[in-house]
């Protein structure tokens, strides 16, 4: 498989998970196959496998099958195309690269349950109390100026999320709606910040900003 | 409509807490802009973020995300990995998406919390790889929203894109029929001096909405809010990015409310 791209495509169904695996068959040919690869890997992040893609689906091709395979610099003129139908073409070399194109490029999934924001506070855990924690919450969709207190039911808090309930604690609150079945519905969303810059004083700061919250 | 599912409690008597959601244009708060965001006619969005500098692309992946506590094991166990290669990778951990090339590194999803983006970068760039290049970052937000009407699109479109300048070529645009109607297609803005920064711009782009429907009642929004990152720059990127994210995400629906607004005067 000289100068082929060695792509092996694991289609586990219509969820797109692939595994790619760089095959060759001797060492000597390894580094050609691996350059091989590399320039079909530019011109996935090109997208010019992707135009191609749809040019084949325009003409029909794929509703045969959804397995594709790639030929790169076919010396023979074998194959016009990058890429060929693998039982309508035989001419071509079954051991090339095998890349399942259209579960390759499914796009990213929006799964069922996102939300659509309607409403996002970013806020502060001043205290842990029992059964809930209070904070000071800043409005950042813009809806109002200024900060308001509240005292928000550790229930509402994911259990992983739950040891993150400490007082200096960065979190949002985002109230949206989503999409299930065709049905709309709110929800709240509650997520804590993590990797947060450490800066020399965030800790007195963090303290500081406690303390006069407390006696505000 | 009002909302008041939020379980959350009046704590001082003194300090009037509301968590409402209002769909109204006239709202129950003063907003700092004097506009409310219209966030109800966003039906779809997306943020994220990019980063311009020199990566080593094969090191991202999930096990090692993982490894690094800055993704669960749960999420590394159900990633959907495209591609991982050493000039190019390409997986998806919960919902964000990853790809890097040796040029670039993105993550973008549009799923909320947004800002989980900028934890994954401060972990990653400002924890594991702090030494990494970085030249320049981009936060980026897009959104689709809905408009009254076809009408209503064509009459945005030529507000912000008038056909007289156009001469007689642009009333070739005009059609009573909305299939045959010409116009906007693509409009980018740019803002040159944004406080911020020291090196940087927003660029606003607008289209119609191809995804929408019915078609033409639509309008599609991409923010591109731009740093260059410098060595004088006191913050690194990922400081900046945790720093920034919610500011930026906060000044594009804004910028997003200013336009859909306008779009709402309209009718």
């Amino acid at each position: 498989m000289s100068g082929m791209a060695a792509l092996a495509v694991k289609n586990t169904g219509t969820e797109a998970s692939i595994n790619v695996d760089l095959m060759t068959t001797d060492a000597v040919q390894a580094s050609e196959s691996e350059e091989a690869t590399t320039n079909v890997l530019r011109r996935v992040a090109r997208g010019d496998v992707e135009y191609r893609i749809k040019n084949l689906e325009k003409k029909g091709l794929q509703k045969y099958s959804k397995r594709f395979y790639f030929k790169e610099n076919d010396p023979e003129g074998n194959c016009p195309n990058y890429i060929h139908y693998k039982e309508n073409d035989p001419e071509c070399d079954s051991s090339n690269s095998v890349i399942d194109i259209p579960n390759f490029f499914t796009k990213i999934t929006t799964p069922d349950g996102s939300i659509n924001t309607l409403q996002e506070w970013e806020g502060l855990v001043s205290s842990v109390e029992d059964g809930f924690f209070v904070a000071r919450l800043h409005d950042v969709s813009g809806r109002r100026q200024g900060e308001d207190w509240a005292e928000i039911p550790l229930n509402d808090v994911n259990l992983s999320e739950r040891g993150r309930v400490v007082p200096g604690a960065l979190f949002h609150i985002i109230v949206g709606y989503t999409t299930r079945d065709a049905s709309r519905r709110k929800e709240i969303l509650i997520y804590f910040r993590r990797h947060l810059p450490k800066t020399k004083n965030t800790f007195q700061n963090v303290s500081r900003l406690i303390q006069e919250l407390s006696l505000s | 409509m009002t909302y008041n599912a939020l379980p959350l409690r009046q704590r001082h008597d003194n300090v009037k807490i509301n968590f409402f959601i209002e769909d109204s244009q006239k709202g129950i708060f003063s907003s700092p802009w004097k506009v409310f965001p219209n966030m109800s006619a966003i039906e779809n969005q997306l943020a994220g973020v990019t980063l311009v500098g020199d990566f080593n692309p094969a090191i991202f992946n999930p096990d090692w995300l993982k490894y690094r506590k800055i993704i669960t094991p749960q999420e590394a166990e159900q990633a959907q990995i495209g591609i991982i290669h050493k000039e190019f990778t390409q997986f998806q951990v919960g919902n964000l998406q990853i790809e890097s090339s040796c040029e670039n590194f993105s993550i973008k999803t549009s799923v909320e919390p947004f800002i989980k983006i900028a934890d994954v970068i401060m972990g990653i760039f400002g924890e594991e790889l702090k030494y990494t290049p970085i030249k320049a970052m981009g936060i980026n937000y897009h959104a689709h929203f809905k408009v009254a009407s076809r009408d209503i699109q064509t009459k945005l479109g030529r507000a912000l894109a008038p056909l007289a300048p156009w001469g007689e070529w642009g009333d070739k645009l005009e059609s009573e029929e909305f299939e045959k109607r010409g116009g906007m297609a693509n409009l980018t803005m740019q803002q040159n001096d944004v406080s911020d920064r020291k090196s940087g711009r927003i660029l606003v782009t607008v289209q119609p909405s191809n995804l929408l429907q019915p078609s033409g009642t639509g309008v599609f929004i991409a923010i591109n809010d731009h740093y260059d990152q410098t060595v004088e720059d006191e913050l690194s990127a990922p400081e900046r990015c945790s720093k920034l994210f919610t500011p930026s995400l906060e000044r594009a629906r804004w910028i997003l409310t200013c336009l859909s607004n306008y779009a709402i005067g309209l009718e």
